[in-house]
């Protein structure tokens, strides 16, 4: 799942998932990724390529506290990794 | 084995009910197999009370995503979620919950517990890991 997470863009990252995991582990790939997808886009130099992804995510996607807990995981590790910086 | 731990659940439940009727006399529970929380303040927030007594021998809190389907942290609506680890309640917000699993990069993995017919995926957070998460209860 991580993997997928490194294609960023929301339907990208859910192609990925489709070309990489059976029918059976789509659902669970999807509830996965979302973890790993603040990582990736805090590796982001730009904040418009960080806020070009995050508005790749739709507002009801799938699952449905998917986006807000994308931003919110992207907010802490931002701040984590800035401190002290 | 799952009526035994079922108990143990309600129990919980009732436990960290009888601890917000002080505050919150019209705290109550809410029943039902498929409900999206625990227990609820009226008109004010909402709980999802987890039981999880061998945190105290695996220093691990077990935060259940998926098992076969959809579950756990991604079910559960509560506002609230409390940890009892048996010693005591560790009382965090969802979002301090995720906000934990994100900012300390902690992996999921596939467990099968005592009374599991079918694996689940989890987040093992350490006990002193999530309290660093943790907020005074409401």
């Amino acid at each position: 799942m991580s993997l997928s997470a490194k294609k960023l863009y929301w339907d990208q990252v859910l192609a990925d998932i489709q070309d990489r995991f059976g029918p059976q582990f789509h659902d669970l790939a999807v509830e996965t990724v979302i973890y790993y997808l603040p990582g990736e886009i805090c590796e982001l130099s730009s904040a418009e390529e960080r806020k070009a992804v995050i508005d790749s995510i739709p507002d009801d996607c799938s699952p449905a506290h998917a986006k807000q807990l994308i931003i919110n995981g992207t907010r802490v590790l931002w701040k984590k990794r800035n401190v002290g910086s | 084995m799952w009526a035994h731990d079922l108990a143990l659940g309600v129990e919980a439940e009732l436990r960290v009910l009888r601890d917000l009727q002080q505050r919150y006399p019209d705290a109550r529970k809410i029943y039902g197999e498929h409900s999206a929380y625990d227990l609820e303040v009226p008109g004010q927030f909402t709980v999802e009370v987890k039981f999880d007594p061998a945190s105290q021998r695996t220093r691990n809190i077990v935060v259940e995503y998926y098992h076969r389907k959809v579950s756990g942290l991604h079910t559960s609506t509560a506002d609230w979620w409390v940890f009892d680890t048996g010693e005591r309640f560790i009382w965090l917000t969802r979002a301090a919950v995720h906000s934990c699993i994100i900012g300390e990069g902690i992996d999921p993995v596939k467990i099968r517990g005592p009374g599991d017919r079918h694996p689940k995926w989890v987040f093992l957070v350490p006990v002193e890991t999530i309290s660093r998460y943790s907020s005074e209860a409401p």
